[in-house]
């Protein structure tokens, strides 16, 4: 399996008022091409932290990230900015959806970074769009008027227009309930099942369920990592070895 | 940027200065006298002579008649003559009462004295654009100190403590930011050393645990085999047979001895930590409370000038435990009182947090006691113990009291 | 682009309000930017470009001799010699007449001539600008100012008084004249038909017709050097011709005195106004950013570049900017033209406003100048914020917040508390806050001083070398008794008693010479501004102008002739004065006697009344007992009341505009600071409302929160600006010729103003911050 990510001695520290926080420490770790991982932990642990450090979005403390062979912690905001284009798609939580565009606009936003031809880059848009389930209706509706689960669908469609190397989720479920959460995952495995490298960081064990991969992150380091082999819906033995993992790490 | 602006105010001042300094002493060069007003005078006096009391009081000048008599002045140390006004350069003009000459007006040349006002005036300028540098120097350096001498300063404080041993005492971010990411690996070097002695001491302590638990399980076959040569001895006729059972029931004896020992030197600390005191200023009290008091929650205190006999490091160390148990169970403003009783300086260090129950204060100073409230936050309950086996080394001693609220440390300290 | 285009859209529907309020604030800077540059490149200049358009040439000459006339042999050598072209036509000259102006009666020498002489002008042409064919007989042409100033229209009935004579005459146009149209000039050009033109020239007796010439000087002459050459050939030829020479400079700025004032103090206010304009940008601009720091986080998550977002907001910006000032400068032409007639009616000139492309150009480029400038500072931090900063709205790794007021430990109320907390959170907005509310207080005090001293209470000392309530002259014979007589007048006080005369320095040069008994007890001692009057008969006061074309200083000796006599004089100070091109002089009467032999000149009474209304009956009694002895005589107050009625015009329509506008920016300042505060704040207020704090509190909060500044602003300012206003105006002043402005500024209408803002502050930041009323808890807390 080819490496896409490789960190080295990872360290992030937050300081508040002068206190220090080390919230990722000497991290070490490899993220593989089709692999679906996933982040777990409990909350504070540093997950989150260590998502948007592996991206670039965040510049770590001490310690290197090789991304796609190219070194992220050098470089300059701009640098990086056009790095991720090409390299990283994003899913929050909040969806972080541009609420002045309408749905196609903001999809149509980070195809325009790659695609300077507009009507190419719309007919993907749309085509990215349908793939996950957003029909015609919706695309010229503002996020606000639209459902939760419909918008985080928006965000991966958003996330996975430039074929990134690789796609970060941050809690993609987090808000949403049960029913709109099941459809937005399985957007992305089947994403995944088409290819897609994605990161993923979640606190919630149906969610986790969906990777072959899974991290747990506990004082900033990585305590411990299981594999689980692709997910197969309704697979018992699966799920077991999952919560045994989770069991030994304290979940 | 501080920086930039900091050179920027200084360049201002130097050019205010030359602004200023060059302004004097273009204007030093003016030194013509001021004709309106002596004209005005000249005029006042033709058209009110002899009537002194309408002349007018300035400029400075003199009135004589044709035969040189001093009629009126209004200034003192002034020419009264026309050979002391040539002298002195003064503007020497005729009074004329129709078209005779009645008299002549000395005006008192006064460029000296406008030259002087000019030099006082760059002096002045000089020296106060030199108070004005000055002060922004001194800005400066208390500004470089604040941002780089003090973070400095901590820096090495808590390099001092990692090295002495000390790794609780968190090492502050500064502001500024000023050694970038050496402030957070540092830090971070602390917390690992941290974690690698506290899983050094739980193997040690797994260790020392199996030792116990072997020697206890030892001594139960061990005080079988005793009972049973003493059962043995007593049923055995043969002397030989009596002496080797007794043999037996010794060495089990020698055996439950060792046993013994090995537990307890298990259950002991097997090292001493060294305490070598001296004569030091009690100033170096001051110091170690002030270095455990990172957090600065004790405010001011006054340390009674004095010798005290103690080993700085320990001492240090000792307030760091106590100051560290203070932050971690009452986390509230700290009291430091210090007076000189007897042959003591005592030094009481007071929170205000729950305290403990009377039983525990009694056991507080003993190794592994901790207090209810510790529950649930890490440490070894180790620190008092150290705390007070430090100041019985140096000649002292810690006693420690319930306080209404808080809990209360004094260190006696001996002194010289 | 194209993906900054979408941006730049979204931006604009995201911020509607912010967007609209830096539109309005855009435009209001365009458009008083335009007006301004029209007011100075078109406006003001256009006395100038009539004087060419009707061959103003630069000077002429009246003459009124019994001996003499332009033929004479030495008069046109002299002519010939010093000029490269001249005209010569004849009319009625009256020194000091009546004429109906306005609600008054101004005094002021007439041109009277005949349509026929008028149409053959060459040079100084007068031109008709309107008029009524239909009248044919005892109809009056009168200059242009009587209808754009003096309230009259075509066909109204305008008596024309010479002497004991009154011409019941209509209006039958108005004349567009270079030299005759303005009172400020102290002539008026009118024509009247032959038959009455014969009728007064009969009053006017032996003296007859005078000759007029205008003329266009050779290359290299200048006017004083022919001024006296003239006046000497003159002289010689006949000792007893009354000859007047004006120049075309004297002319120009007499006319266009007033509306230099008036544009000067526009740009005083456009300048204020201006730096508002470009703090609220430079704030709105900033808040901007804080608002949307999420979105932009969001957007360089998903690659764009700091870059492509400063480009999209620029374009946004750019676009409103454009908008906003073509539509400023559109409206500026719509408001030019009120505010230039206002100008010109001064200067009695028909005017339309013209495309002006400096002044369009201007604007234009200044405010997208501004806009780019600022946004491009403000947009500085775009680059350099980590994405994820951004998308936590900018909570750093490294974070040093602390928390100023401690609800446990504050001694002020819940409310105030509160408050307080809002406004060291909001330290920057707080901090333009103060300043734009200061520098509009500053704006609202020099409104004021405007108000104060060109409207309610003028300040003459500006307008008038001297200020009394009555002026009368008499001749040479009667004047030792008249002034016996005048100073007996029941009611009368404080006779000034001064000679006029032309007095020559060197060659080249000639000043007006006023000489005073003594100087020191002028009624306008401001005239002086720098240095003081000349008390002793060797000393001299001289027009600062003067001083400066030709290097004067204060305690230099200046040696002046009259004929054959001549003084040398010190200057002992400098006047400004507004009339006669700057070159008037100002001595005692005992330094006048060294050039000139009093008892032949006839000598001018300046004197005080206890009460108005005896001003004119001593000026009967005056007349009714001297006769022919008296050769003129004014009512100053009613000179000044027919001066000052443009100009109390214009002080109000200023005063209106600026406070109209103060009231708009200090709005739009308001509405976009509490916009702002209120949208950054929206999950603040939705938790304390989810927590039971009522609407109510909430509003006052965060009305309250920004009275401390408003408040301290007003306070510091009013006491700056009542300092600071008169050097301001005198700054801009000083170009127009003033030297010295001591303007009154009312104390109980600078506190008036500051109450009023801060009271209006108050409701309308309590108005706005009513929106806070709108917003369900629940919507406040999920709006993310």
């Amino acid at each position: 399996m080819n490496e896409i990510i490789k960190t080295q001695k990872l360290c992030k520290t937050f300081s508040n008022g002068g206190v220090q926080q080390h919230v990722l420490r000497n991290i070490d770790l490899s993220i593989y091409e089709g692999d679906f991982t996933v982040i777990m932990g409990a909350s504070g642990a540093g997950k989150s932290t260590l998502l948007y450090a592996l991206s670039g979005m965040d510049k770590p403390t001490l310690g290197d990230v090789t991304f796609a062979g190219k070194n992220i912690t050098k470089g300059t905001p701009d640098d990086l900015a056009v790095f991720r284009r090409k390299n990283c798609g994003f899913v929050f939580q909040q969806t972080y959806l541009v609420d002045s565009m309408s749905v196609l606009d903001n999809v149509l936003a980070a195809a325009l970074l790659i695609e300077k031809n507009k009507k190419k880059a719309a007919a993907k848009a749309k085509e990215v769009l349908t793939s996950v389930d957003i029909d015609e209706t919706l695309w010229n509706k503002f996020p606000t008027q639209i459902s939760g689960g419909e918008a985080q669908r928006v965000g991966i469609a958003r996330a996975l227009i430039n074929e990134p190397k690789l796609v970060f989720a941050d809690e993609p479920t987090g808000a949403l309930n049960s029913t709109t959460g099941k459809d937005v995952l399985d957007v992305l495995t089947k994403a995944n099942e088409n290819g897609q490298s994605i990161v993923m960081v979640t606190h919630d064990i149906t969610s986790a369920r969906r990777g072959n991969r899974i991290l747990y992150v506990k004082d900033g380091e990585i305590a411990g990592e299981c594999q689980l082999g692709k997910y197969v819906s309704g697979d018992k033995e699966r799920h077991l070895k999952l919560r045994d993992f989770l069991g030994g790490m304290g979940w | 940027m501080r920086k930039k602006r900091f050179l920027i105010l200084i360049l201002l001042t130097f050019l205010l200065e030359g602004l200023i300094t060059g302004f004097f002493l273009f204007r030093s060069q003016d030194t013509k006298q001021d004709t309106v007003a002596i004209n005005d005078c000249i005029k006042v006096i033709e058209e009110n002579y002899g009537q002194e009391d309408k002349y007018l009081g300035s400029p400075s000048y003199s009135l004589i008649d044709n035969n040189g008599k001093l009629l009126y002045k209004n200034a003192e140390d002034i020419s009264t003559s026309v050979n002391e006004a040539i002298q002195n350069n003064d503007t020497i003009l005729d009074i004329k009462q129709g078209d005779t000459v009645v008299g002549k007006v000395l005006f008192h040349n006064d460029t000296q004295e406008r030259i002087g006002q000019y030099q006082k005036a760059i002096a002045v300028t000089i020296i106060a654009s030199a108070v004005i540098q000055a002060v922004l120097i001194i800005a400066y350096v208390l500004y470089l100190k604040r941002t780089i001498v003090k973070p400095f300063d901590e820096l090495s404080q808590f390099a001092g403590r990692v090295a002495g041993g000390n790794l609780d005492i968190p090492l502050p971010m500064d502001k500024k930011h000023t050694f970038g990411s050496f402030t957070e690996a540092f830090d971070l070097m602390r917390t690992e050393i941290k974690k690698s002695r506290a899983a050094e001491k739980a193997a040690n302590d797994a260790k020392k645990e199996m030792v116990a638990k072997l020697s206890h399980d030892i001594k139960t076959p061990v005080a079988s085999i005793k009972s049973a040569s003493e059962f043995g001895y007593e049923l055995a006729k043969e002397e030989k047979v009596k002496e080797r059972f007794n043999l037996i029931n010794f060495k089990a004896d020698e055996l439950t001895v060792l046993v013994d020992n090995l537990f307890q030197s298990s259950v002991h600390d097997a090292t001493e930590i060294a305490v070598s005191p001296r004569e030091n200023d009690s100033s170096s009290v001051r110091e170690a409370i002030l270095h455990a008091d990172y957090l600065n929650r004790a405010g001011s205190f006054t340390i009674p000038e004095c010798k005290v006999f103690t080993d700085k490091l320990r001492l240090q160390q000792a307030f760091d435990n106590v100051f560290i148990n203070s932050y971690k169970y009452a986390d509230t403003k700290i009291q430091v009182d210090a007076k000189l009783e007897g042959e003591y300086l005592k030094v009481a260090v007071r929170d205000f947090g729950p305290g403990v129950t009377e039983e525990e204060v009694a056991v507080l100073k003993e190794k592994y006691k901790r207090g209810k409230n510790s529950e649930g936050k890490e440490g070894a309950g180790i620190g008092l113990y150290l705390t007070s086996y430090f100041m019985k080394e140096m000649d002292g001693e810690i006693l420690i009291t319930n306080e209404d609220p808080g809990l209360q440390v004094l260190f006696l300290i001996r002194t010289v | 682009m194209t993906k900054e285009k979408l941006l730049a859209g979204s931006h604009f529907r995201k911020n509607k309000g912010s967007s609209i309020g830096i539109f309005i604030l855009m435009l209001i800077a365009s458009l008083l930017l335009c007006t301004s540059m029209i007011l100075f490149t078109d406006t003001y200049p256009t006395a100038k470009k009539e004087a060419e358009r009707l061959e103003g040439g630069d000077g002429f000459l009246y003459f009124t001799s019994e001996t003499i006339d332009e033929t004479d042999p030495a008069l046109q050598s002299i002519l010939s010699e010093n000029t490269a072209r001249y005209d010569v036509s004849k009319a009625i000259h009256f020194g000091q007449m009546s004429v109906p102006f306005g609600s008054a009666e101004l005094i002021i020498q007439l041109h009277i001539e005949t349509p026929d002489t008028m149409a053959k002008k060459e040079m100084a042409k007068a031109e008709i600008v309107s008029e009524d064919a239909s009248i044919t007989s005892d109809y009056i042409y009168l200059p242009y100012q009587f209808t754009s100033a003096g309230g009259f229209s075509i066909g109204d009935d305008f008596d024309l008084k010479i002497y004991n004579e009154t011409y019941h005459l209509k209006v039958k146009g108005f004349l567009n004249s270079v030299y005759g149209g303005c009172n400020n000039d102290g002539l008026f050009e009118m024509v009247v038909p032959e038959d009455i033109y014969a009728k007064i020239l009969t009053q006017k007796g032996d003296a007859g017709e005078s000759t007029f010439i205008p003329f266009e000087l050779k290359d290299g002459v200048k006017a004083s050097a022919f001024r006296i050459r003239l006046m000497n050939t003159m002289k010689s030829l006949d000792p007893l011709a009354d000859i007047h020479l004006v120049t075309i400079g004297n002319t120009l700025s007499g006319r266009s005195f007033m509306s230099l004032i008036i544009a000067g103090s526009f740009l005083a206010i456009t300048a204020i106004v201006l730096i508002v304009v470009i703090l609220m940008i430079v704030n709105s601009i900033s808040n901007y950013v804080k608002e949307n720091m999420k979105t932009i986080g969001a957007l360089k998550a998903i690659g764009y570049t700091g870059r492509n977002i400063k480009v999209s907001l620029l374009l946004m910006f750019l676009t409103l900017a454009l908008i906003g000032s073509i539509l400023g400068i559109l409206v500026s032409y719509l408001i030019a033209g009120p505010v230039s007639s206002v100008v010109i009616a001064q200067m009695g000139i028909p005017y339309s406003i013209s495309f002006s492309l400096i002044s369009t150009i201007t604007a234009l480029v200044a405010v997208l100048g501004v806009t780019v400038l600022v946004t491009l500072l403000s947009l500085r931090k775009i680059n350099r914020i980590q994405p994820i900063v951004a998308l936590r709205e900018g909570t750093e790794s490294h974070s040093f917040r602390t928390n100023p007021v401690k609800l446990e430990k504050s001694i002020l109320g819940l409310d105030a508390s509160l408050s307080l907390k809002t406004m060291i959170h909001n330290k920057k907005q707080n901090i333009i806050t103060f300043f734009v509310m200061g520098f509009l207080i500053f704006l609202c005090t020099i409104a004021l001083l405007m108000f104060e001293n060109f409207n309610r209470d003028p300040k003459l000392n500006l307008l008038t070398s001297e200020i009394c309530d009555g002026l009368i002259s008499f001749d040479k014979d009667t004047k030792v008794e008249a002034e016996a007589f005048l100073s007996k007048q029941e009611g009368v006080s404080n006779i000034r008693r001064s000679y006029l005369d032309t007095v020559y320095v060197g060659e080249e040069n000639s000043l007006y010479l006023e000489a005073f008994e003594d100087p020191n007890k002028k009624g306008n001692l401001d005239v002086c501004y720098k240095g003081r009057l000349p008390a002793h008969d060797n000393e001299i006061n001289i027009s600062g102008l003067f001083a400066k074309n030709e290097g004067y200083k204060i305690g230099d000796e200046i040696t002046i002739t009259l004929g054959d006599r001549s003084a040398t004089y010190l200057i002992t100070g400098f006047i400004q004065t507004t009339n006669n091109g700057g070159g008037e002089c100002i001595m005692t009467e005992a330094g006048y006697a060294k050039l000139a032999d009093l008892s032949t000149k006839s000598a001018n009474f300046y004197f005080d009344t206890d009460k108005d209304e005896k001003i004119d009956p001593v000026l009967d009694a005056c007349k009714e007992k001297f006769g022919e002895g008296v050769t003129s005589s004014a009512n100053f107050l009613d000179i000044i009341e027919a001066n000052m009625i443009t100009f109390r015009g214009i002080a109000a329509l200023m005063l209106a505009m600026v406070i109209s506008v103060s009231v708009m920016i200090i709005l739009l300042v308001l509405f976009l600071l509490i916009r702002s505060l209120v949208f950054s704040k929206r999950k603040d207020y939705g938790i304390y409302k989810a927590i039971g704090y009522t609407s109510k509190s909430l509003i006052l909060q965060t009305a309250g929160s920004f009275m401390p500044a408003i408040i301290l602003s007003v306070i510091v300012f009013s006491v700056v600006s009542y300092f600071v206003a008169n050097p301001y105006m005198q700054l801009i002043m000083i170009n127009f010729g003033l030297m010295k402005c001591t303007f009154d500024i009312p104390i109980p209408g600078l506190i008036a103003i500051g109450a009023a803002m801060i009271l209006i502050s108050f409701l309308f930041a309590v108005l706005q911050a009513r929106r806070i009323k709108k917003v369900e808890p629940y919507q406040m807390l999920v709006a993310e």
